[in-house]
């Protein structure tokens, strides 16, 4: 058994998975394991529509100063 | 053919990390790491400071323009190795497991590249549509993409950030958001410091 190349594999697959134990966060593991499973795969998908979100709350707030900020930004490089 | 491996492994995980970030630094982190394709991660952040400085100081004074690159290249070194300093003070507060300086520098060094994206970007678009914007409808609607593109970068920036942290020191939630209190004041001197030395107003970490 121990000389089968695919049981080496998915012990080898199975110490990897179990590298860190499970992040808990008390009351709001439900919440978290639901946050976190959207950035595990491809996470710009779930990312860009909540810049987005946070963007238009911002220019909500504080209007054209965003204007003036993204001015300032372009040319901090 | 010794660059050859490490080059196929930073292709891999260069997709990888945008891809399927989680899984990525889990398995850098676990199936020991080849610290050689950091190698070309480097080449292409010094291909962006050599931009840059073609853009800041133009290429009619060579002295300007090496003075230029070298202070980019020697500030963004002294970031790397703060950085790297801070994560070792963090693995001697909390972590229980042995230090890896090799996996903590891959892993880091990976998490380049929303940095290296966001200051590409900034640098084409300056050429494209110099700043400053205008209060115009055209201005407004640039403006704010051009700050979801960058809120999009740095959200990223910070997951993998988190990543390094969670796979290179086996640090819980908890501790790492204790650890970022610990690591931001410091973080902050030194981008103060760069920005009064006049390398750069968003230090490139």
């Amino acid at each position: 058994m121990k000389n089968d190349r695919f049981y080496r594999q998915l012990v080898l697959k199975m110490h990897e998975v179990s590298v860190v134990p499970p992040q808990t966060v008390g009351p709001f593991t439900p919440l978290y394991k639901l946050l976190v499973s959207r950035l595990k795969f491809f996470p710009v998908v779930a990312i860009l529509p909540f810049s987005l979100f946070l963007i238009f709350i911002a220019y909500i707030f504080f209007g054209v100063l965003l204007v003036s900020l993204a001015s300032v930004l372009q040319a901090s490089f | 053919m010794g660059l050859l491996k490490p080059f196929i492994l930073f292709l891999r995980n260069f997709l990888a990390v945008i891809l399927n970030p989680y899984n990525t630094y889990r398995r850098i982190s676990f199936s020991g790491t080849d610290i050689r394709q950091v190698f070309y991660i480097y080449v292409f952040v010094l291909l962006y400071f050599l931009f840059a400085s073609l853009l800041k100081a133009g290429y009619k004074n060579p002295f300007l323009l090496t003075f230029k690159f070298n202070s980019l290249f020697l500030a963004s070194t002294s970031g790397f190795f703060l950085m790297i300093f801070l994560f070792y003070l963090g693995h001697k507060i909390y972590s229980t497991v042995n230090f890896y300086p090799g996996r903590l520098v891959v892993l880091w060094s990976y998490s380049l590249f929303p940095t290296l994206f966001w200051f590409f970007y900034t640098s084409v678009m300056y050429i494209v549509l110099p700043p400053p914007r205008t209060f115009s409808i055209f201005g407004k609607t640039y403006s704010l993409l051009y700050l979801v593109v960058s809120t999009t970068l740095l959200l990223w920036k910070l997951m993998l950030y988190y990543l390094t942290l969670r796979f290179a020191l086996r640090l819980d939630l908890s501790r790492i958001i204790l650890l970022t209190l610990l690591f931001t004041p410091v973080i902050f001197v030194y981008a103060l410091l760069m920005y009064r030395l006049g390398v750069y107003k968003i230090p490139f970490i």
